[in-house]
């Protein structure tokens, strides 16, 4: 591979500069020759998915060239520093505010930076959309960085490159267009988030007046724009207030989790989940889906309809509140027009569910997902004017897609005219910034087949995939870490990316291109982004300004106004016969498709961490899948391979193997593994887009099914005329929980509010779930032992658990929406490794965190819950007294410890685990990151685990000690509460993770230990967990669950 | 093995006599005993019930070191736990005291065994000379079928009542053959 | 032996046919005397290459770490403990034979003593493998013993694993001290055979010197009688010890008072089991039919009759018990054995373990080698599985979310086939160069060895007990 083919001069020289001009000292000299050798590329994600043994073997011969591979010693010379960079102690951490773009909206972060290496992200509490929280891509996004398999270096028609001469032959083709204006000229991009880089569009444009932009993310939000446009006239967003909404319906909508801002909305809606609100306070949640979002899992009440039906049911609400009185005001009588066909959804269920808005008028408020059609988002924009929300619930302003993008066509449509033109030989030169479109496009448009017929495709992106294959010049592109940019939040904040590293390799950003392209004034991306803000907030402080801006990753007062949205007449009804005509006929088979949870639009597909990343709702790892209800798998005949003997899960194993079906969607068709999904709607499928790349990285080339081979651009989320047989064909799958039912155990603890309200102590009590809470003679926990905390500290070594610091954690299962975002920054923290496809399958993934999915309820239409399991530190440990060699043992702060060092790997401690959150290394995973890049993600504080060891959930205990010698330093030997957080609870956007020291009696964690709804799982083994639970309580419409019922 | 001692002048070691079976080679140890020979042993390629009171023999001691192996092996067993729990490494596992008796009770037993085993094989052949490379019986050909068929009893020279006539005619009169002087 | 020597010799039936010392001799010597048969040196070659499979299964584990084998989280443990458990079940049948046999006076034991302690030190050295590489850090695995160190750490006594340890090394151990114990007098009748230098000198060596001393024989028989003695509770506890491994952790189905006497059951179960299967093929191959009796047999399937019934009798009462203790975690474990996705192993146990040996209420079948021979494959089959069962209850405890599956992989298979390949080496090499009988003590229970042979009168009063 191309990208693989590694010229030290110009990839190593830069990569080392970057660590404080090491220079040219001949040890380093040789060291760049031995730096990615090919096999050791290969290493770099080694957890190559599948015959993972092989790669193990490649690893070997490796360690061979390198020496013993058992006694570890480093292959390199090492070198201190030969000018301590100023600021910089060596073992203290820096941290960074910059901010990350992802389909147009930017996130502000705070990168942790180890000696001049980015090793871990954090969210920016000072950036609207972030406050402190991150989500799965920002996690994610550090071991992107520095992906082995990254482009490197420009590569011409599949040969190693150099930037000089492909500017030799930029100049030269584009110096013609300067003549004819950009004749045959197009650029694709997709959503521009960087105002700096608009300017340059815009500038870009001038300069060849003939060429055309076309912008497109398959994941966009047209549809909303489209909706509010029709209704108000304006290009506006709507930004819901949840902290306000005591009672919220979501069309389809999985705001804590997909929608624009959801970070936000995640913290401002969990913020009214909780019961001690009480019932006037407590928000309600109605969720109307055809598939299950985690926000429906957190829904009071879940509507399962199919997917379409959900217009019609928004349309029956609507029309059920005007009955109900609620003025529609102008558009009253275009909805009263609107037909809906919802059979079977009971139609009292729409009265009491419109009624119970229409109580909470004015705190009430609709959201609308973004895969809803735009008739959908005009009626829920008129149902919340209507209903009082604007400006309560929900504000406007203006769009910063549009902002920045312009155009009123929507993505696929633009996708369309740009394919059809190249077909038609109109386009001479495409200019293709990262995106790929040879990919990511719908196959009805053949993208890729007509690439060909473009005489110059240049493609800049991050790493070799379906479009640079086909293109004339691959540049490759910086990552956000490597260069400057900036980047509006979607409330319109501006913040400053600032780089944290070098660019490792000879990359440039899109800006650098543009700018080259067509003569901007300036070339590197610091002075375009610096200057373009030297512009906008200019004055004779700028320079203050300016600094301020990138030490707080914010530019102050940039957010946007809200604005009052106009009303514009019979809007809707346009929109009702373009929906009407998309609408696949009732009765059918319908298919969705969506933008897979981990892998976005698939350009995440190499990232090895998002690759091992369970599922939320199914717990797949490594491919997506035909998602099927219970129903229809027994009748397309594939359940016998995927329920278990009594339906309470997927097979446990007994069938490695599951059924492949064919999925064929108006002519095309794809073959792809079945899976089921309780609490999807019968007839029909969903179908995640973004897997089955043909041309990545080792990690993610082969894995799932590419949706976009039925896909079609002009209905391209939702079809009907669907046929699904099974192939009789069989597929690995894997799977990290199969298992759907609680089997009735007292381990996830769930409460109406009214049951609540009743007897909070009652709730959650051990007596109440518990067979055998205590000993019924003494009525005191069952042990055979005067138990360590209660010997007071008496003789040496028992520890007395009552004094000192006691560090102990609460997880509110009311807050976790399972975004799985604490597991991936766990692993970013921790040096978690990736074990692969094969290892997953036989059930030895290693992450520290299990987020336990259970489904309660019925299996066609549950309800779903989450927890987080990870080591519960039990006082009286399990795992402690079976180890032969001591080799994990309690520390006088109530940790339960892992001495990796003494640990010879008997297993024992995992058998006797009674939750199962050990984790073994069967083989010596780390390998990976032998000589790849890769090893400079790694948290020098982590101990990095060798084969044959068992692991575990620390509590972070590095971040503990690195805050306990901070506060030495002052003379404090008790650390404050707050100034110790773990990974997964820093990163946890509904702050569902408290953690702190139980003994200080004002600390959070030590409130919410007293707290009624402060549970342990399996208290009744007397392990004494210091993690315990809060319970769940839902908030249901008494109403409603008479009529379920 | 006669080599092995060629150079030394020899020396009468004593008198052998075989037996044709265990009643013979019995009733004949209790003549030889009534006799009031001390330094004499019988030799059979089993051992023979009741030939220790025939003999006139005492009580074994092998008892007495098992006993004390014993002994010394679960208190040395059961003291390590304690001293490395209590001492060396007082840490806390699982909760439970630093010093849980009843889980040192099979390392405690254990040690017991082994030291009693070791005491019993060690303690055997220290009684009883063992191992040796050289006996002067070993010098005597036929004296090899005592592991075999052959019963025997010889009377060493050492006995202050041997007398090389007498003991021969001794050992005839009670039906012993093949009788022959074994040379040291 | 006075101990297990019957005062009336007609009161069972004689034990050798033959009334001749020397015969006994040349029956039991001349095997290890005259060059070996085609098919012995066949059946070595086989075990050699098996064996070579064992190592080069090991070398492999060693290199590519635990994970070539099919354990995982949950199941941590698969068939490296469940063919530990099972070959050290074996092995208690042998000192059982030789230890408690001895001390019952039983003086058929003779005819199979020596076989099933030699069989006893084979299937420790199969079982104590597997504890040794079964851990993720093979190369550390001293670390397990009490060793002063330098890094100051000392082993942690409350892990049942621990005990384990001091458990099999003590008793690997002491049954090589009994059985050597047992073969001086044998070898020293070798030596007096021997026709060779080499081996003379060989044999002198290892028969210390031993030349039959009434003197040497009463210190000798105490020795082996306390040898017996503490053999017979060091039996019991090991299998015991090993059974805590399940019974002190915390996993349903694992944690179970009845653990200790079940597999004490089941091994001496096994144990017969295979001796029988191994004394069967001994008695074709090499002739014994004059020594080893049918009575012999029919003793032995009595034998497996009881304690398989034993066994079935705790498979009864862990059922009962899950139900009655109201637990539901324990109620899901034996649900799930029976019924889970591993029932075809509960039910593989439950037939070849309790149902295969009530066939021995017959008479017929107890005298019928072929049945009997059948039968004993059949009962080392399910007592496989018994282990695997337990060991596989891991697969799904106390949390849904962490339920797994467990498949064994093709190292984990050889690994274990490899095993016999060391059994069978060293039983070959100890059928073919030692005495397969105690030679001193078949001699030792002839009527013939009596110093009383053909008198009317007994031995006088006392002398029995003197000799206790």
């Amino acid at each position: 591979m191309s990208s693989l083919n590694l010229d030290p001069k110009n990839t190593g020289k830069q990569y080392w500069k970057s660590l404080d001009e090491l220079g040219e000292a001949p040890e380093f000299k040789n060291f760049l020759e031995r730096e990615f050798p090919e096999g050791a590329s290969e290493m770099g994600t080694g957890v190559s998915r599948r015959k993972f043994l092989q790669v193990m073997g490649a690893g070997m011969a490796l360690a061979g060239v390198s020496g013993c591979k058992i006694v570890r010693r480093p292959d390199q010379n090492i070198l201190p520093y030969n000018k301590m960079p100023e600021s910089l102690i060596p073992g203290v951490p820096q941290f960074y505010a910059t901010a990350m773009s992802v389909g147009g909206e930017a996130v502000g972060l705070l990168v942790e930076s180890h000696e001049g290496r980015p090793t871990k992200v954090e969210g920016n509490p000072k950036h609207p959309s972030s406050l402190g929280a991150t989500g799965k891509y920002h996690q994610a996004s550090v071991l992107g960085l520095y992906d082995p398999e990254r482009s490197q270096t420009p590569v011409k028609g599949g040969q190693s490159s150099e930037w000089s001469a492909f500017w030799s032959e930029a100049d030269v083709l584009f110096a013609g267009y300067k003549q004819n204006g950009g004749q045959g000229l197009r650029f694709l991009s997709g959503y521009i988030g960087s105002p700096s880089l608009a300017e340059l569009k815009a500038h870009v444009l001038k300069t060849y007046p003939n060429a055309k932009w076309t912008t497109f993310e398959a994941v966009n939000r047209d549809a909303q724009a489209q909706g509010i446009a029709a209704v108000t006239g304006a290009d506006l967003d709507p930004h819901y207030k949840f902290e306000a909404a005591k009672r919220v319906l979501s069309i389809d909508a999985d705001f804590t989790e997909a929608e624009s801002d959801h970070l936000k909305y995640g913290k401002a809606f969990i913020s009214t989940r909780n019961p001690d609100l009480g019932p006037e306070k407590m928000s309600r949640l109605y969720s109307v889906e055809s598939l299950f979002s985690p926000t429906g899992g957190t829904a009071d009440h879940r509507l399962r309809v199919k997917p379409g039906q959900i217009v019609s049911v928004l349309i029956l609400v609507a029309k059920e509140l005007a009955s109900q009185g609620l003025a529609l005001g102008e558009w009253a009588a275009e909805i009263g027009a609107l037909s809906a066909d919802a059979a079977g959804v009971k139609p009292a269920y729409i009265k009491e569910l419109a009624k119970d808005l229409l109580e909470n008028k004015g705190t009430s408020v609709v959201v609308v997902g973004k895969y809803q059609p735009a008739l959908a988002h005009a009626i829920g924009h008129v149902l919340n004017v209507a209903l009082g929300s604007v400006g309560v619930t929900v504000e406007y302003k203006p769009s910063v897609i549009k902002a920045l993008n312009g155009g009123s066509a929507g993505a696929y449509e633009s996708i369309a005219e740009l394919a059809s033109a190249m077909g038609a030989g109109q386009v001479e030169t495409l200019v293709i910034l990262d995106s790929n479109p040879a990919f990511a496009t719908p196959a009805d448009l053949d993208f890729a087949g007509k690439l060909s017929k473009v005489k110059h495709v240049i493609n800049l992106g991050s790493e070799p995939n379906e479009t640079s294959s086909l293109s004339e010049w691959h540049l490759p592109l910086s990552h956000f870490m490597e260069e400057w940019g900036d980047g509006l939040a979607y409330d319109g904040t501006a913040s400053i990316a600032q780089p944290l590293i070098q660019p490792m390799y000879s990359t440039q950003g899109a800006a650098e291109l543009l700018a080259g392209l067509s003569g901007f004034e300036h070339r590197k991306s610091h002075d375009i982004v610096k200057e373009y803000w030297r512009k906008r907030i200019g004055g004779v402080d700028f320079e203050h300004k300016w600094r301020e801006s990138l030490h707080d990753g914010v530019i102050a007062k940039t957010a946007y106004a809200s604005v009052n949205p106009g009303a514009v007449k019979d809007g809707i009804a346009k929109l009702a016969t373009a929906y009407a005509a998309k609408l696949p006929k009732a009765g059918g088979l319908e298919i969705i498709f969506r933008a897979h949870p981990n892998l976005y639009d698939g350009r995440y597909a190499n990232n090895s961490w998002l690759q091992e990343l369970p599922d939320p709702i199914t717990k797949l790892t490594w491919d997506n899948a035909v998602f099927v209800s219970p129903s229809l798998a027994d009748k397309i005949g594939v359940s016998s391979h995927l329920f278990n003997k009594d339906k309470t899960g997927t097979s446990m194993g007994e069938y490695r193997n599951r059924p492949m079906v064919r999925v064929t969607v108006g002519g095309k068709s794809l073959e792809a593994v079945a899976w089921i999904v309780p609490g999807l709607s019968d007839e029909t499928i969903l179908l995640h887009f973004g897997y089955g790349r043909r041309t990545t990285g080792k990690v993610g080339t082969g894995t799932g099914f590419d949706a976009y081979a039925i896909m079609n651009s002009a209905s391209p989320f939702l079809a009907g005329d669907v046929k699904v047989e099974s192939t009789g064909g069989m597929y690995e799958v894997a799977c990290t929980q199969d298992h759907w039912s609680l089997e009735g155990r007292p381990i996830v603890r769930e409460a109406g509010l009214e049951g609540y309200e009743e007897n909070k102590e009652e709730a959650f009590s051990e007596e109440k779930w518990n067979e055998h809470p205590v000993d019924p003679v003494t009525g005191k926990e069952k042990s055979l032992w005067t138990e360590a905390p209660a010997s007071k500290g008496g003789d040496r070594g028992t520890y007395d658990f009552s004094v000192g610091m006691q560090w102990g954690m609460v997880i509110d299962l009311n807050n976790c929406t399972g975004c799985n975002t604490c597991l991936l920054a766990c692993t970013a923290e921790n040096n978690i490794p990736v074990v692969g496809k094969e290892q997953v399958l036989r059930g030895r993934e290693m992450h520290w965190i299990r987020l336990d999915r259970y489904f309660t309820g019925s299996i066609d239409n549950p309800e779903l819950v989450f927890q987080p399991m990870t080591c519960q530190q039990c006082e009286n440990a399990p795992c402690e007294e079976v180890c032969p060699v001591a080799a994990t043992v309690h520390s006088h702060e109530g940790l339960n410890d892992m001495a990796y060092n003494r640990c010879i790997g008997t297993r024992y401690c995992s058998n006797n685990c009674p939750y199962k959150v050990r984790r073994f290394n069967f083989f010596n995973y780390t390998n990976q990151w032998k000589n790849s890049p890769l090893s400079m993600q790694k948290n020098p504080d982590v101990t990095v685990r060798f084969r044959g060891v068992m692991e575990k959930c620390t509590y972070c205990v590095q971040r503990i000690n690195r805050a306990r010698i901070q506060f030495k330093n002052k003379g404090q030997e008790t650390i404050p509460d707050g100034a110790v957080t773990p990974a997964c609870a820093q990163a946890c956007p509904t702050d569902a993770i408290v953690f702190g020291n139980i003994n200080d009696a004002s600390s959070r964690v030590a409130k919410l230990k007293s707290h009624p709804r402060n549970y342990g799982v399996l208290m009744d083994l007397n392990t004494k967990p210091r993690t315990t639970y809060l319970g769940r309580v839902r908030n249901p419409n008494k109403a409603i669950e008479k009529i379920q019922a | 093995m006669e080599k092995t001692i060629s150079d030394v002048k020899p020396k009468v070691f004593g008198v052998l006599a075989q037996f044709a079976t265990p009643k013979d080679v019995y009733h004949a140890a209790e003549k030889v005993r009534d006799k009031g020979y001390k330094k004499w042993d019988v030799h059979s390629p089993f051992p023979i019930h009741g030939i220790d009171g025939a003999m006139g023999l005492g009580d074994s001691r092998m008892g007495w070191i098992a006993l004390f192996m014993a002994m010394a092996g679960c208190f040395g067993g059961f003291g390590l736990q304690y001293w490395i729990n209590m001492f060396a490494q007082p840490v806390v596992i699982g909760g439970k005291p630093l010093n849980p008796y009843p889980a040192f009770v099979p390392v405690s037993f254990e040690p017991g065994i082994l030291f009693t085993a070791f005491g019993c094989i060690i303690g055997m052949l220290v009684l009883n000379g063992l191992p040796r490379w050289y006996h002067a019986l070993f010098t005597s050909q036929n004296f090899k079928k005592f592991s075999d068929n052959g019963f025997f009893i010889c009377i060493e020279a050492r006995d202050p009542r041997f007398k090389l006539d007498e003991t021969r005619k001794l050992l005839e009169d009670i039906g012993g053959r093949n009788i022959e002087v074994v040379e040291d | 032996m006075i101990l297990h020597r019957d005062d009336d010799p007609t009161r069972r039936p004689t034990l050798v046919e033959t009334g001749d010392f020397h015969e006994v001799t040349d029956i039991i010597t001349i095997p290890a005397e005259t060059k070996p048969t085609s098919t012995w040196v066949i059946l070595l070659l086989m075990s050699l290459s098996l064996l070579s499979v064992m190592i080069g299964m090991i070398g492999y584990l060693f290199w590519e770490g635990t994970g070539v084998w099919g354990v995982n989280i949950p199941v941590g443990w698969g068939w490296a403990i469940v063919n530990f458990v099972w070959w050290i079940g074996i092995g208690h049948a042998g000192t059982l034979i030789s230890a408690i046999l001895f001390l019952f006076r039983q003086r058929w034991r003779t005819a199979i003593n020596r076989f099933s302690e030699a069989m006893t030190i084979f299937a420790v050295m199969c079982a104590g493998i597997f504890p040794g590489i079964h851990v993720g850090r093979i190369w550390v695995i001293y670390w397990v013993f009490p060793i002063p160190n330098s890094m100051g750490v000392w082993p942690n006594f409350r892990s049942p694993l621990l005990w384990d340890v001091f458990a099999v090394s003590t008793y690997f151990t002491v049954s090589l001290l009994f059985w050597y114990m047992g073969l001086i007098p044998d070898l020293a009748t070798f030596r007096d055979r021997a026709t060779t230098k080499v081996r003379g000198f060989v044999l002198a060596i290892f028969a210390l010197g031993w030349r039959g001393s009434a003197r040497h024989w009463q210190n000798y028989e105490r020795a082996y009688l306390i040898l017996a003695a503490i053999s017979t509770p060091l039996v019991l506890s090991v299998h015991s010890i090993v059974s805590f491994d399940f019974a002190v952790s915390k996993v349903p189905g694992w944690h179970t008072t009845i653990f200790p006497p079940y597999f004490v059951a089941g091994a001496v179960f096994s144990g017969f089991a295979l001796v029988e299967t191994l004394l069967l093929i001994a008695r074709q191959v090499f002739g014994l039919h004059k020594v080893v009796r049918m009575h012999h047999l029919d003793n032995m399937n009595k034998f497996m009759l009881l304690t398989g019934s034993l066994v079935g009798y705790a498979y009864g009462m862990e059922l009962f018990i899950a139900w009655y203790s109201g637990n539901m975690y324990e109620r899901f474990a034996f649900y799930n054995r029976a019924l889970g996705e591993f029932w075809w192993s509960y039910w593989i146990m439950v037939s070849c373990n309790v149902i295969a040996p009530q066939l021995f209420w017959f008479k017929k079948i107890r005298f019928n080698i072929p049945i009997m021979f059948i039968i004993t494959i059949l009962i080392n089959i399910g007592m496989w599985f018994e282990r695997f069962v337990i060991v596989i209850t891991l697969h799904a405890d106390f949390l849904p979310s962490s339920w797994g599956y467990y498949r064994p992989t093709w190292v984990d298979i050889w690994t274990y086939i490899g095993t016999f390949g060391l059994f069978g080496t060293f039983f070959l090499l100890f059928l073919k160069y030692l005495p397969q009988l105690a030679i001193a003590e078949v001699k030792g229970v002839m009527p013939e060895a009596s110093p009383h042979f053909g008198d009317d009168h007994h031995a006088p009063a006392g002398a029995s007990a003197k000799g206790h």
